[in-house]
């Protein structure tokens, strides 16, 4: 976190959620935003640039939310980034599947910025 | 030629005519028989094909009903959602209608306030303060009915927030999406089957059944996505990451740590 201001790395391979997501993230007061498609566009962006957040959403097409936390947690260099994962799926074992992977936690669509902004606080508070 | 003799000839006759027929007969078996031969061959192929049409008819046809209930979810989905749009819509407008009244009578009690303020000068520029006096009672009376404002601005952070609240409706766009995935998958499974079933009619052999239809897991897409706004969800994840005490990454390290030890 360079200058107290959060730099987050949006992941999600609809273009309506990113941008819902963003504009979630504007009105809350993060404007420092980078957009990815796909975990593997995720982890392009991580080795090209600094990332202070992560916020993934899990079913997408050529790598998956999942497998990028795993990719994250597995690099020294990423293994701390705070990770916040946004899906439809919410089974209890894919919460679970999902804190093992060693996510920060867990929001279900359709949220609320309300929700969002919660959640980013918490893991904030943690770090 | 007697005719113990004839009747010698006429048996002798008779003979050779059954012995040819007996002779036809025998040549019909030797054409028959391989063609009997092939006729078991096919009958003990195409049993086993039969099954397997079977198989994949009652395979294919369960995942029709399986897709047109996701196309149901699909428009109940969207249904669903357009019309908290809508209504939302309706709220925004009519609270757009409220808050342009009260501007507008803000604006007429400013032009007002303006001419009384124009005239109270005039009167200041004369000296005629007895009349200033009076205006300036005039003056604060509409001054004091000049508010709107609370009201105003209430009405803009209701506004506000029924664009969040669209902004949340559309999120529906990403669950279709993934429902319709999930049709498109098992469209796509049918076909295959059915491609699958129709090459092995038109060349007529029997492939091993362990030849099955791949049934690929996508993870591009939940086939289980669903638009719920109760908030339910999101409070059982809660529940979820609370029960395993999950307050920092620290603590989910310590917990899978434990696990995998």
């Amino acid at each position: 976190m360079e200058d107290g201001k959060i730099r987050f790395l949006v992941v999600d391979d609809s273009p309506t959620m990113r941008r819902i997501v963003i504009n979630a993230l504007k009105n809350i007061g993060y404007t420092d935003i980078v957009e990815a498609e796909d975990g593997k566009d995720a982890l392009a962006k991580l080795y090209a640039e600094r990332i202070d957040f992560i916020i993934t959403d899990w079913n997408m097409p050529n790598m998956g939310g999942l497998e990028l936390t795993k990719a994250v947690r597995s690099d020294p260099n990423f293994a701390n980034i705070p990770i916040l994962m946004v899906t439809t799926r919410a089974m209890k074992e894919d919460v679970l599947e999902a804190l093992q992977a060693r996510v920060n936690n867990y929001i279900v669509k359709p949220f609320t910025p309300q929700i969002l902004k919660e959640k980013i606080e918490q893991i904030l508070k943690t770090l | 030629m007697s005719s113990g003799g004839m009747g010698v000839i006429k048996q002798i006759d008779s003979l050779l005519k059954e012995i040819e027929e007996l002779k036809a007969i025998f040549v019909l078996g030797q054409r028959v028989i391989p063609f009997l031969e092939e006729l078991f061959h096919f009958i003990r192929e195409v049993g086993p094909m039969l099954e397997e049409i079977n198989k994949s008819l009652e395979e294919s046809s369960s995942k029709i009903p399986k897709a047109s209930n996701q196309l149901d979810t699909v428009t109940r989905t969207t249904e669903m959602a357009t019309t908290e749009i809508l209504d939302t819509l309706d709220e925004m407008s009519l609270n757009f209608g409220e808050v342009k009244g009260l501007i507008s009578t803000m604006k007429r009690c400013y032009e007002k306030q303006g001419r009384l303020a124009k005239r109270i000068n005039r009167h200041i520029e004369n000296g005629e303060f007895e009349k200033v006096k009076e205006l300036w009672r005039k003056f604060y009376g509409v001054l004091e009915n000049c508010g709107g404002f609370e009201e105003a601005l209430d009405k803009l952070t209701y506004i506000k927030q029924s664009a969040d609240n669209i902004m949340i409706a559309l999120q529906f766009q990403d669950i279709t999406a993934q429902q319709i995935s999930a049709i498109n998958h098992l469209i796509g499974s049918v076909q295959e089957k059915l491609t699958d079933l129709l090459g092995k009619l038109t060349n007529l052999e029997v492939k091993s059944s362990e030849q099955k239809f791949s049934e690929v897991k996508d993870e591009s897409f939940n086939p289980m996505a669903q638009y719920d706004r109760s908030g339910l969800k999101q409070k059982a994840i809660d529940e979820i990451i609370k029960d395993n005490g999950l307050t920092s990454q620290k603590e989910i390290d310590r917990l899978f740590d434990g696990e995998e030890k």
